[in-house]
C-alpha cells in the first residue's frame, strides 16, 4: 500500500508529461521526447513541442492546480466540501467579464482574458464588502450574497446574449466550457505569475484551515487570527480562479472533485489535501485535455465537457455518501 | 495569574446581556458560574475569553484581554465551548493535536484520550463520535493546550459535563479538580446545581445579567437563591459534615399549578 503511494505521484507526473506533450496530430512517442532534450528533433516536432505542447502543458498544470487549490480554500472557508470558487462569485463574475469582452472585443482573446480577470475580481470585491459586519467577513452573509449576487449576475449574462449574433454566441459557450486551446508562453507567463504563487502560499495557512474546520469561534480560541485568515482565503482564491477562469475560460468540478478525491484517500488535514491538490488538480486538467483533443480529433472539444462527465458522478457520490 | 473584571458590560445587538460585572478569579480552585437560561453565563466566558466584544475592563495576568492577539490568550487559555462543529471528518487524536501550541508526540495525544477515558479512539472519526465522546475528545484538545503553554494556565469550560453519564460527570469534574491543584484555573458553566456544590471551590450566580450571589457553595446555595433565580420553590437540604444538596424529587408536580416556574 506505501509503496503503491510512493510510487503513484511519479508514475502520475509521468503519465501527464508523456501524454500531455506526445499525443495529438503530431505524435511524439516518450522515446521521441526523450531525444528532443538533445535536440534530435525535426523543425516541425520541435514547433510543436516547445510552442505549442510545453505552454499547454503548464497551462494546463497552473490551471487545474489553481482551481483545485481555489476549491480547497473555499470548502475550509465555508466548512463544506461542496463550495466552490464560484460560492464568492469569481466564477460568475468572470463570466460576465468574457460576455461583455466578447460582446465588445469580437474574437480577441486578450480583451476577453483581461474582462473576465476583472469581472471575477470585481464580483468578489463587491460581496466581501457586503459581508463585512463590525470589521468581520461574516461567512454565513457572503454565502447568502453570493448566491443572490450569482442570479443577478446570471441574468445580466442572459440579457447580454440575447444581443449576441451567431459568431459571439459561439465562442461565448466555447469560453463557457473551457479550453487550453490558446496557450502561448504569454499566458504560462501570466498564470506563474499569479496562480502558481498561490499554489505554493496556500500551505502556510494548513494550520489554520484546520483550525477552522471546529469553527471560527474555537480557531481564535486555538490561537489563530481568523478575520487575517478568512481574506487570505479569499484574496488567494480570487487571484488563483480569475486568473484561471481568465486564461482557459470555465473548467467546472476540478475544484470540488480533486480536493474530494483526495480527503478520501488521505484524510482532511489541509497540510496535505493543499499540495497533493494543487498537483492532482493540474494532472486532472491535463489528462482531461489530452482526451479533449484526440477523442473527436482533428476536431478539440472544451475541456469543461469532460472535467463535467468524470465530476458530476463524483458530485453526486458525495451528496449520496453525507451523513444527513 | 488572576482574572481581573471592572466594570464588565457586553451588549448583543439591541440588548445588554452582562450589566457592570466586576470580580477577580484566582487560579488553584475550580469557580463555578451558575444561573437560569440566558442569564449571561456564556456571554461572561466568551468576554473573558476575547471572542467578544465588550466594555470595561478584563485583566489576564496583568493584560487587558482585547488588547491581547490571538496567539499569546491562546497561550493562557483554552475555552471549551457548549457546542461543537465539525467540518471534515478528522481523527480523534488530529483534533486533540490541533489545540497544542507545538507538536506533541502521538503517545501525549494517546495519553491525554485516555485521561479522559477515551483510550484507543485516537484513529477513530471524530464526526462519527456521541455527543458525551465528541465532549471528552473536546476537552482533551483543551488539555493539550494547556499542557503545551508556556504560562500559568486557565480551562474555561462551558457546561463540560452536558452530555456526559454519571461516571463520565464526576471523571470531569475531577479532572477539573486536579488541574486546579496543580496551580491552574478552571472556570465552568454548570446547570446541575448538585454538580456545582460537589465539585466547585466557589460558585458564581448570574441573574439577568448580573452576579447575584459569589461564594462557597455552603454561603451560596440557599432557599431564598434557588427561589429568587430560578423561581422554584425547593427547599437546600442541609446535612451536617455534607455538601448541601437539593432533592429534585421534592419538588411538587405540576398539577395545573406550576406557580413561579418558567413556562414551556
Amino acid at each position: 500500500m506505501t509503496a503503491a503511494r510512493c510510487l503513484f505521484l511519479p508514475l502520475l507526473m509521468l503519465t501527464v508529461l508523456v501524454a500531455g506533450l506526445g499525443t495529438g496530430s503530431t505524435g511524439l512517442s516518450p522515446l521521441r521526447l526523450a531525444e528532443a532534450v538533445h535536440g534530435g528533433l525535426t523543425a516541425q516536432e520541435r514547433i510543436v513541442l516547445w510552442d505549442i505542447r510545453l505552454p499547454r502543458l503548464f497551462l494546463g498544470l497552473l490551471v487545474g492546480g489553481g482551481l483545485a487549490v481555489s476549491g480547497v480554500l473555499m470548502q475550509a472557508l465555508f466548512r463544506n466540501p461542496l463550495a466552490d470558487p464560484g460560492v464568492i462569485g469569481v466564477s460568475p463574475g468572470a463570466a460576465l467579464g468574457a460576455v461583455i469582452g466578447i460582446l465588445l472585443g469580437g474574437a480577441g482573446q486578450w480583451v476577453v482574458m483581461v474582462a473576465a480577470f476583472f469581472g471575477g475580481w470585481g464580483a468578489v470585491a463587491l460581496l466581501t464588502r457586503i459581508a463585512q459586519r463590525g470589521g468581520q467577513t461574516d461567512i454565513a452573509r457572503l454565502l447568502l450574497a453570493g448566491v443572490a449576487l450569482s442570479a443577478l449576475v446570471g441574468a445580466i449574462t442572459g440579457l447580454l446574449i440575447t444581443m449576441a449574433n451567431d459568431t459571439q454566441l459561439r465562442d461565448l459557450s466555447y469560453w463557457s466550457m473551457g479550453s487550453l486551446g490558446g496557450a502561448t508562453r504569454q499566458k504560462v507567463a501570466l498564470a506563474v505569475l499569479t496562480i502558481l504563487p498561490v499554489m505554493l502560499l496556500a500551505p502556510r495557512l494548513a494550520a489554520g484551515l484546520n483550525a477552522l474546520s471546529l469553527g471560527e469561534t474555537a480557531a481564535f480560541h486555538m490561537g489563530h487570527r481568523v478575520e487575517r485568515l478568512k481574506q487570505t482565503a479569499i484574496l488567494m482564491t480570487a487571484l488563483a480562479t480569475g486568473s484561471a477562469v481568465a486564461l482557459a475560460g470555465g473548467i467546472g468540478f476540478v475544484g470540488v472533485v480533486v480536493p474530494h478525491l483526495v480527503r478520501l484517500a488521505l484524510g482532511p488535514d489541509h497540510r496535505v489535501v493543499l499540495p497533493l491538490s494543487a498537483i492532482l488538480g493540474g494532472a486532472l486538467v491535463v489528462l482531461a485535455d489530452v482526451l479533449a483533443r484526440t477523442l473527436t480529433a482533428p476536431a478539440e472539444l472544451p475541456i469543461g465537457i469532460l472535467t463535467a462527465l468524470v465530476g458530476t458522478p463524483v458530485f453526486l457520490q458525495i451528496l449520496l455518501r453525507r451523513p444527513a | 495569574m488572576t482574572f481581573e473584571i471592572d466594570g464588565l458590560s457586553v451588549r448583543r445587538g439591541a440588548r445588554t446581556v452582562l450589566h457592570e460585572v466586576s470580580l477577580t478569579l484566582q487560579p488553584g480552585a475550580v469557580t463555578v458560574l451558575i444561573g437560569p437560561n440566558g442569564s449571561g453565563k456564556s456571554t461572561l466566558l466568551a468576554a473573558l475569553s476575547g471572542a467578544l466584544p465588550y466594555q470595561g475592563s478584563v485583566r489576564l495576568h496583568g493584560a487587558e484581554v482585547r488588547d491581547t492577539g490571538p496567539e499569546a490568550l491562546a497561550g493562557r487559555r483554552a475555552l471549551m465551548s457548549q457546542q461543537s462543529e465539525l467540518a471534515f471528518p478528522f481523527p480523534v487524536h488530529e483534533i486533540v493535536a490541533l489545540g497544542a501550541r507545538r507538536p506533541l508526540p502521538r503517545t501525549r495525544i494517546d495519553g491525554l484520550l485516555a485521561e479522559v477515558g477515551l483510550a484507543g479512539f485516537g484513529p477513530r472519526n471524530a464526526m462519527a463520535l456521541s455527543g458525551g465522546e465528541s465532549q471528552r475528545m473536546h476537552l482533551a484538545r483543551a488539555l493539550a493546550q494547556a499542557e503545551t503553554a508556556d504560562a500559568a494556565f486557565w480551562l474555561m469550560l462551558d457546561e463540560p459535563v452536558s452530555s456526559l453519564d454519571l461516571a463520565h460527570q464526576m471523571a470531569t469534574m475531577d479532572r477539573a479538580r486536579a488541574f486546579a491543584s496543580a496551580g491552574g484555573g478552571v472556570l465552568m458553566v454548570l446547570h446541575d446545581l448538585n454538580l456545582a456544590v460537589r465539585g466547585g471551590d466557589r460558585i458564581i450566580v448570574l441573574h439577568n445579567g448580573a452576579i447575584t450571589a459569589d461564594g462557597t457553595p455552603q454561603e451560596v446555595m440557599t432557599d431564598a437563591m434557588i427561589a429568587r433565580v430560578y423561581g422554584c420553590d425547593l427547599p437546600v437540604n442541609k446535612v451536617p459534615d455534607r455538601a448541601p444538596f437539593l432533592l429534585v424529587q421534592s419538588l411538587p408536580r405540576a398539577a395545573g399549578s406550576a406557580q413561579g416556574r418558567p413556562a414551556i
